[in-house]
C-alpha cells in the first residue's frame, strides 16, 4: 500500500471533528435474514469503526449471525473528498476500488487506508501536545 | 371428574419441582419413585443430566436444549396417539424471564419405557431400538445410553 | 375433525357475554387467518369501518389444526386479525402473528380461537382455564408492563409459577397475551406481547385492545390435540429432520440461508461471546431466538434488536453492547412495535443531522440526541411516545401521521428521509430491488413480511458475492428451484428480477403465488415464515427444499384430509380474495396502491442519506441467467401501473379499479361476497 502524504494541520482538525448538518454518511448494516439497518456516520473515526469487517471465514462460520457493514465505495470516496477535502485519500480509495474484485476485498484495502490516515492524525495531535 | 380435570390435578401432584431435585446437589444420586421403575437422577456437570434406570439412561444436555418441547410431543404422540404435554414421560420446563442456563430444566418420569411400547409409532423401541425423544430432538440434546 | 378442538370462543366485552362458535362451520377456511377473516366478515356489523379504535372492531385470535402438534415450525404460532390502527392513510383490515406457546395452549384448553367484540366499561383481562372462561377486573394490572403483567397472572392462575417460584416451568404457567403502555394509551404503535419476546407487532393491535379496555388474555389448557395418523406424523417429522440444520454436520452456515434448513439461532444478533442457547417456539426445530446469560434480550430476534442496534454501535466505537438487547427488552415491556420505533428514530435522526430537528428548530424537540445510542435515550424516546409527550404527541399517531401533522410528510417521503415505503409502514425490504416484497405489501394491507423469495433470491446471492464467493447454486438452477416449489405456476421466470422482469406477468405470478401460499399454508395453517416455503435447502436432494412436498404431508397426517398442495393454494386464493373484498368495502382502489415518492424518484444507491444496500439477484438478460446487481434503480411509475394491471388480470379482478369480480368470487364459492360488494357499488366489472 502506497503511504499517504502527511496531512496538514487543517486537514487533521477536519478529520477529527464531527461533520456538519447534512454532511453525514449513511452506512448500512446488513444482517442476513434479519434485515438492514441505517448506520449514520458523523465523523471520520466513526466511519473507520463502522467498517470493521469479519473475514470471509468468520462470515462462512457465522452465517446468518454475521453482518456486513456496507458503504458504497464510490460514495465513500466522494464523502472524503467533498466533506473533508482529503483528495489524497480519496484518490487512494478510488484506486483501491478499481483494483479490488469484490466488495470485501475493496473495503479491506480502503479501511487500511483510512486507518493509516487516522493514525497520522492522532500522531499529529500527539506531536502538537508535546510542543 | 372429567378426563380434562383429572389430568390437570395429576399433573400438579406428580410434578417434581426443579428446586426439589436441585436441592440434592450436583452429581448426587436422588431416588425418585414414580410408577414401577426407580429413576436415578445424575447431574454430570455442564448442564448434562442423566435419568438412569436399570436398562440405561436418558441423558439430556440442558445447555443445548432449545425448549421446543418436541421431545414431549413425540413421546405423547407415540404412546397415546394424542398431543398432550401432560402425557409425556420426558418433561422440559422453561421460564421466559430467567437467564441462560437456568431457564430450562429437564426431567424424565419413572414410567418412561424407552419407547418399548409405542402403539402409535412404527419403530422398534426399547433398549436395542429407538426412542422418540432422541430421534426428534432438533438440537441433538437427548440421547439414550444403554447400561 | 382431527387437529381441531371443535369450538371457537366468542367474547363480547360490552355485554360480558361468552358464547361459542362451532369450528366446523368455518373449517373450509383452514385455520388462522382464513378462519379469522371469515369470522370477521360474518361478525363485523359494518365492513366499511376504517377506525381500528372503534368498539365495533372485531379482533380474532386464531390457532390452526397444526398448533400444538409435532409439525415442525408450525406448532406454536398464533394469528391475529382485525382493523388495524397504524396504516396510512387508511387503517385497513390487517393481520399480525406471533410465536411461542399461546395457540397450543388454546388448543389444549379446547379452543381453536377467540373472537373479541365490543368494549369493556373498565379494564379487564380474560382468564381461560380449559372450559372455564372468566372476564376479570384488570384494575391492578393496568399500568403494569407486559412482563410484570404476565408474571402476576402466572402467580394468580398457577400459584408459585412466577420467577423463582417452586412451580417453575411453562407447563403449569398459563400462556398470556398482553398489552403494555403503548396499547393501554391507544398509540398506533401498540403491539401484543406473549412471554418475553413473542410479539404481534405490526398493525397496531395493542391500541385496539387498549381501546377495548382489554389488558390480557390468559390460557391454561390441560387437554390434547387429536391427530388423525400419529404414525404418519412421526414419520413426516423425522423425514423432515434431514432437511433441518444439523449441528453435528459442518455445513458452512452461509450456505444455509434457507428457510427450513436455516441455522438455529439465526435471528439473534451478535457474536456468541455471551453464553446463550438457541430457543424455539413449541415444536420448532429452527429455534431462531435465544435466551442469554443475564437474560437481556430473551426471546427477542430480528427487528427487536435491529431497532436500536446501529445506534448502540455508533455510540460505542462500533461495538455491540448490552444496550442492543436491553433496548429490545424495553420495546417488549412497553408493548410497542419496534419496527415503527425504528422508523421514527431514523426519521428524526435524519432531520437532526440536517439541522431541522432540535431545540428551537423547525421540528422543535429537546430529545437528547447527544445520548443517542444509550439506553437512556431510547427509554426517554419510548416514554414520550407512549405518554404522548413533546414530540411523542405526534409519534403516538404513527410515523406518517406525525410527519403530516408536522408538515413534513410529502417532502420527506419524496427523499426517503422518512423511510415509509408502503402504507406508512417502515421500509423493510426494497420495492425498487426485491420488488415482490414491495409489490406484495402495496396490494396488501401492510409490510408483507413474507420471506418466501427474500432468502433464496436476495440474501443468498448478495452475501456470497459481496464476499467474492461463488453462490451455492447458479442463477439458472435457482430459477428451476423456484419453478419446482411454486406450484401450480411452475414458472422459472418468476425468479427474474431484471429491469424488465420486475414489470412482467411473471412477477405478477411471483406475488400472486406468495399471497396464495401465505393465505393458506402459512397464515392459515400457521407454518412459520422462518421455515416455509423451503425453496433452496443445502440438505435437500439437489439442494431442493421440501416445498411443495411437506405441507400437504403434514396437513394430512394431522387432519386426515387429503388436500394436495394445489388444493391448498386454491384455498389461499379464496382467503386472499376475501381479504381483498374487505379492503374494497373499506374503500380500496388501484389509484391508492402507490409507493412513497422516493421509490420512483430516488435511485436505490447507498450513499449520503439513502438507506438501501446492494441487491444482487437472479436475472434473465439477453437469454442468460445470472446473478446481477440490481441496485441503483428506481421504479418507473408507468411500468409499475402496467404491472398492477397484469396482476389484477391474473387474479381475475377488474383492472380499472382493482376490485374483485363476480365471476372470480363465484368460482371460489364467494357469491355472497360478490352480492355485498355489489350492494355497495364496489363490484369489479
Amino acid at each position: 500500500m502506497v503511504p499517504l502524504s502527511e496531512p496538514t494541520e487543517e486537514l487533521v482538525t477536519k478529520l477529527l471533528s464531527p461533520v456538519g448538518a447534512g454532511e453525514h454518511l449513511v452506512g448500512l448494516k446488513m444482517t442476513p435474514m434479519s434485515g438492514v439497518q441505517q448506520y449514520p456516520i458523523h465523523g471520520f473515526r466513526q466511519a473507520v469503526n463502522f467498517l470493521r469487517l469479519d473475514s470471509a471465514g468468520e462470515v462462512l462460520a457465522m452465517g446468518p449471525r454475521a453482518s456486513i457493514p456496507y458503504v458504497e465505495p464510490k460514495v465513500l470516496e466522494r464523502w472524503v473528498a467533498e466533506v473533508f477535502g482529503d483528495t489524497d485519500l480519496a484518490d487512494a480509495i478510488r484506486e483501491a476500488t478499481n483494483r479490488g474484485n469484490y466488495y470485501v476485498e475493496r473495503m479491506d484495502s480502503i479501511r487500511e487506508l483510512m486507518e493509516q490516515r487516522l493514525s497520522q492524525c492522532e500522531a499529529a495531535l500527539r506531536d502538537e501536545s508535546t510542543v | 371428574m372429567s378426563n380434562r380435570e383429572r389430568s390437570w390435578s395429576e399433573g400438579v401432584k406428580s410434578r417434581v419441582s426443579r428446586k426439589e431435585f436441585l436441592k440434592a446437589g450436583a452429581a448426587v444420586a436422588v431416588g425418585v419413585g414414580l410408577g414401577d421403575a426407580l429413576v436415578r437422577v445424575e447431574h454430570r456437570g455442564e448442564g448434562v443430566v442423566a435419568f438412569a434406570g436399570p436398562e440405561g439412561s436418558i441423558v439430556v444436555d440442558t445447555l443445548k436444549c432449545a425448549g421446543c418441547q418436541s421431545c414431549m410431543l413425540a413421546c405423547s404422540l407415540g404412546h397415546t396417539g394424542l398431543e398432550n404435554l401432560s402425557m409425556a414421560n420426558i418433561c422440559i420446563t422453561q421460564e421466559s424471564f430467567v437467564g441462560y442456563p437456568d431457564d430450562v430444566a429437564a426431567h424424565v418420569r419413572g414410567r418412561c419405557d424407552l419407547c418399548a411400547n409405542t402403539p402409535f409409532w412404527n419403530e422398534q423401541g426399547g433398549v436395542g431400538g429407538k426412542q422418540a425423544c432422541v430421534e426428534v430432538c432438533p438440537m441433538r440434546a437427548v440421547e439414550f445410553v444403554p447400561a | 375433525m382431527a387437529g381441531y378442538s371443535g369450538e371457537i370462543l366468542r367474547i363480547n366485552l360490552t355485554t360480558s357475554q361468552v358464547t361459542t362458535i362451532s369450528t366446523a362451520d368455518y373449517e373450509e377456511w383452514g385455520g388462522g387467518h382464513g378462519i379469522g377473516t371469515a369470522l370477521f366478515w360474518d361478525l363485523i356489523p359494518d365492513k366499511t369501518l376504517t377506525d381500528g379504535f372503534d368498539p365495533a372492531n372485531v379482533v380474532t385470535i386464531m390457532s390452526s389444526p397444526l398448533a400444538g402438534t409435532l409439525v415442525p415450525a408450525a406448532g406454536g404460532r398464533t394469528e391475529v386479525q382485525g382493523i388495524g390502527t397504524d396504516a396510512y392513510p387508511t387503517c385497513w383490515f390487517t393481520r399480525s402473528n406471533f410465536g411461542g406457546r399461546f395457540s397450543p395452549m388454546l388448543k389444549y384448553a379446547g379452543w381453536d380461537g377467540i373472537v373479541i367484540e365490543g368494549k369493556a366499561s373498565s379494564p379487564v383481562w380474560i382468564d381461560i382455564r380449559d372450559y372455564s372462561v372468566q372476564i376479570l377486573d384488570a384494575g391492578s394490572l393496568w399500568g403494569k408492563d407486559t412482563w410484570q403483567t404476565q408474571t402476576e397472572i402466572w402467580d394468580f392462575v398457577s400459584p408459585g409459577c412466577g420467577p423463582g417460584g417452586p412451580g417453575f416451568g411453562a407447563r403449569s404457567a398459563p400462556a398470556v397475551l398482553t398489552i403494555g403502555a403503548a396499547g393501554e394509551n391507544q398509540t398506533r404503535m401498540g403491539s401484543l406481547i406473549h412471554d418475553a419476546g413473542n410479539g404481534a407487532g405490526q398493525g397496531g393491535f395493542g391500541g385496539v385492545w387498549g381501546s377495548k379496555n382489554l389488558k390480557a388474555i390468559s390460557v391454561l389448557g390441560t387437554g390434547a390435540v387429536q391427530v388423525a395418523d400419529p404414525n404418519a406424523l412421526m414419520d413426516a417429522r423425522l423425514w423432515s429432520k434431514d432437511y433441518g440444520w444439523d449441528p453435528n454436520n459442518p455445513v458452512p452456515p452461509m450456505w444455509m440461508l434457507s428457510a427450513f434448513g436455516g441455522m438455529t439461532g439465526s435471528a439473534i444478533y451478535g457474536t456468541p461471546d455471551i453464553p446463550r442457547r438457541s430457543q424455539g417456539c413449541l415444536s420448532c426445530h429452527r429455534a431462531c431466538r435465544s435466551r442469554r446469560q443475564g437474560a437481556n434480550g430473551n426471546e427477542s430476534s430480528c427487528f427487536d434488536m435491529g431497532m436500536y442496534n446501529a445506534y448502540d454501535q455508533m455510540a460505542h466505537g462500533g461495538a455491540m453492547t448490552e444496550v442492543t438487547f436491553q433496548g429490545a427488552d424495553l420495546s417488549q415491556k412497553y408493548g410497542i412495535n419496534n419496527v415503527a420505533v425504528h422508523g421514527a428514530l431514523v426519521w428524526l435522526h435524519n432531520l437532526h443531522s440536517q439541522g431541522i430537528a432540535g431545540p428551537g428548530l423547525e421540528i422543535d424537540t429537546d430529545l437528547p440526541f447527544e445520548e443517542l445510542g444509550e439506553l437512556s435515550f431510547l427509554e426517554e424516546f419510548i416514554e414520550r411516545i407512549v405518554n404522548s409527550q413533546e414530540i411523542g404527541q405526534y409519534l403516538a399517531e404513527g410515523n406518517a401521521r406525525a410527519a403530516e401533522a408536522l408538515g413534513r410528510l410529502e417532502q420527506d417521503l419524496a427523499t426517503g428521509t422518512l423511510p415509509l415505503q408502503y402504507w406508512g409502514y417502515t421500509h423493510h425490504y426494497d420495492a425498487r430491488t426485491q420488488v415482490d416484497w414491495g409489490y406484495s405489501s402495496i396490494v396488501g394491507s401492510r409490510d408483507a413480511n413474507q420471506h418466501d423469495f427474500n432468502w433464496p433470491c436476495y440474501w443468498m446471492p448478495s452475501m456470497t458475492i459481496l464476499y467474492g464467493l461463488e453462490p451455492p447454486v447458479p442463477a439458472e438452477y435457482l430459477a428451476q428451484m423456484v419453478a419446482t416449489a411454486c406450484q401450480p405456476y411452475g414458472d422459472p421466470m418468476m425468479a427474474d428480477y431484471s429491469d424488465e422482469g420486475i414489470y412482467s406477468e411473471h412477477m405478477a405470478k411471483t406475488v400472486a403465488w406468495s399471497r396464495h401460499y401465505s393465505g393458506f399454508w402459512k397464515q392459515s395453517l400457521l407454518l412459520c415464515d422462518w421455515a416455509y416455503p423451503d425453496i433452496f435447502n443445502y440438505y435437500g436432494p439437489g439442494m431442493m427444499g421440501l416445498t411443495p412436498q411437506a405441507e400437504p404431508m403434514f396437513f394430512h397426517a394431522v387432519t386426515g384430509q387429503n388436500l394436495t398442495f394445489e388444493d391448498g393454494m386454491e384455498i389461499g386464493r379464496k382467503v386472499w380474495n376475501l381479504d381483498r373484498a374487505i379492503w374494497t368495502l373499506q374503500g380500496r382502489h388501484r389509484d391508492q396502491e402507490v409507493f412513497a415518492d422516493y421509490t420512483y424518484d430516488v435511485p436505490n444507491v447507498p450513499g449520503f442519506s439513502s438507506h438501501e444496500v446492494p441487491y444482487v439477484m437472479p436475472t434473465y438478460e439477453d437469454g442468460v441467467w445470472d446473478y446481477r446487481p440490481v441496485w441503483g434503480r428506481s421504479l418507473d411509475r408507468d411500468s409499475f401501473e402496467l404491472w398492477k394491471t397484469s396482476f389484477y388480470e391474473l387474479e381475475g379482478w377488474d383492472s380499472a379499479t382493482g376490485w374483485p369480480t363476480r365471476s372470480t368470487l363465484e368460482s371460489l364459492g364467494l357469491g355472497y361476497v360478490a352480492d355485498e360488494l355489489e350492494a355497495h357499488g364496489k363490484l369489479g366489472g
